[in-house]
């Protein structure tokens, strides 16, 4: 008879032994006090409400965090802080190696050669290497927390602009560090400190925007490889092989330091900064659910 | 997997910069010819020889500086029987494949059409292949040699970039010296010392030669290839 209490609890027994077992649970209290911890036992395993539509589930929440605001930080530069370091742990060693390896050598050149002009040099070094820095920085899909970085309230924007100030930065910093070591170093060729930065932040500037552009658009190899073409063509006309001619003189003037240039490589940067952080990273592949 | 698929995938991961890169190299240098300001057909054929020596080499150099560092299947490869560095090679053969049928196809043309000879320094239909042969592989060597210690292809394509750049600027300075000489990339187009030529391009070759060599032993450490820059 114990067996058949389980089922009995359950209401799943046929109707001829359900009138046996009540007609023994009559006569037997061991009986009903099994019974009792077996329908207990079912009770506790069947469901109370019918669960959710997963669809209407998965709207819901996504309504709900599409208008709920975003929490802002009680401490924005604290917070700030907080992401600089988190990004500049994101960048590998290498990066500021190769970076440094790449201005040193451009010094060597200007202190081992006496023909060599310290402006010139740094013209030619500092705007590829800050170019192919800043190539890297957009990730987009390749990014191995992508889906983590959609997720966060922290926008993707802010994070692009936090890891541009992070390697722009350096390498503004170590050609600014490597001007004043060749303006101190009266190497022959060497312009003041003044002229040496003017001969580079223009080009590094605009350089670095338009790889950044690229590399939104198309990704960091692509970036790389434009930067690099756009480059050449500006050594080109700077008296290799096309220095005569209206053409050469209109491309060494774009890739000079002036207010216009400037303007335009901010200008340039914004657009980037701006497309990098509408929606989806561009690849093609969502990073979340669509509504 | 047969080999023809194998090839075929390697191919296709090479990415459009690798392809698009040699092409456009020669288109630059065509239409700086076609706008050449100068006159005579000295200056213009140097140009075309110029894209040769000078544009196709610096398409190669960053793509082979790319190879190492960005591949988002490193610990499938580094876990197949296949070696790593089998697998690099054969990438580095699609990429320079590619570079020498477009070098070759643009030569021939050079060639055929007689600009090749209307430059005084240029050399024969053979010997003279050492033009864009020679700095093509020089440049891709560095870049496949600083893509494997760096891991970082853009600081590699800087640095490929960066010689390039001073090479250019400064021919007078690397040609003071023999190791710089030896060493000089542009040797056709910018001059060279009469007798020097043949000995630079073999000193270019063997200096390929040693830094892919040096590339493919540090790439043989593989844990250093796990933590590659994953952009």
């Amino acid at each position: 008879m114990k067996d058949l209490l389980p089922a009995y609890a359950a209401g799943s027994l046929p109707e001829a032994d359900r009138d046996r077992v009540r007609a023994h649970l009559a006569d037997c209290t061991r009986c009903r006090a099994d019974l009792a911890t077996w329908q207990a036992i079912s009770a506790a395993a069947t469901p109370s409400a019918p669960p959710p539509d997963p669809a209407s589930l998965l709207r819901a929440v996504m309504t709900r965090s599409a208008t709920m605001p975003s929490p802002s930080p009680s401490r924005p530069l604290r917070h700030l802080a907080s992401l600089v370091l988190a990004e500049a742990r994101l960048i590998r060693p290498a990066v500021p190696i190769a970076s440094a390896l790449v201005m040193a050598l451009g010094v060597a050149v200007v202190l081992l050669q006496a023909t060599a002009g310290g402006d010139l040099v740094l013209s030619l070094i500092a705007p590829i290497v800050a170019a192919a820095g800043v190539a890297g920085t957009y990730r987009s899909g390749r990014d191995p927390a992508a889906e983590l970085v959609a997720a966060t309230p922290t926008s993707g924007r802010l994070l692009l602009l936090v890891r541009i100030a992070l390697v722009f930065g350096y390498d503004l910093l170590l050609t600014l560090a490597a001007s004043g070591a060749l303006a101190a170093s009266g190497a022959a060729g060497t312009a003041n400190l003044n002229a040496l930065v003017g001969a580079w932040l223009g080009p590094m500037a605009l350089l670095s925007s338009l790889s950044l552009l690229f590399a939104v658009f198309f990704g960091p190899d692509v970036a790389l490889g434009a930067a690099v073409g756009v480059w050449a063509v500006r050594v080109f006309a700077g008296g290799v092989l096309i220095h005569d001619g209206w053409p050469a003189q209109l491309i060494v003037d774009s890739w000079s330091t002036n207010a216009p240039v400037l303007t335009v490589s901010v200008a340039i940067a914004v657009v980037a900064v701006m497309i990098a952080g509408s929606g989806e990273p561009r690849d093609g592949r969502g990073a979340t659910h669509r509504m | 997997m047969r080999p023809l698929t194998l090839w075929r995938y390697e191919i296709r991961r090479t990415g459009w910069t690798a392809l698009l890169g040699p092409p456009i190299a020669v288109a630059l240098g065509i239409a700086a010819a076609l706008a050449n300001p100068q006159p005579g057909d000295t200056t213009t054929a140097r140009i075309l020889l110029g894209a040769l020596e000078m544009a196709i080499p610096l398409a190669a150099g960053v793509s082979c500086a790319s190879l190492i560092g960005r591949d988002p299947a490193v610990e499938i490869q580094l876990t197949s029987p296949t070696a790593y560095r089998v697998t690099l090679v054969r990438r580095m053969a699609v990429t320079l494949g590619w570079t020498a049928a477009v070098a070759m196809l643009m030569a021939g043309v050079l060639i055929v059409t007689g600009w090749w000879d209307r430059w005084p320094a240029s050399h024969g239909p053979v010997a003279g292949q050492l033009t864009w042969l020679a700095p093509t592989l020089g440049l891709s060597g560095l870049g496949f040699a600083a893509g494997a210690v760096l891991r970082s292809p853009g600081g590699a394509g800087a640095l490929v970039t960066s010689v390039w750049a001073i090479q250019q600027f400064f021919a007078g300075s690397a040609q003071e010296n023999l190791p710089g000489r030896l060493l000089y990339l542009f040797a056709t187009t910018r001059g060279a010392v009469p007798g020097d030529w043949t000995a630079n391009r073999l000193t270019l070759l063997g200096a390929a030669a040693v830094l892919i060599a040096l590339a493919l032993v540090v790439v043989g450490r593989s844990e250093r290839l796990i933590d590659g820059e994953d952009e």
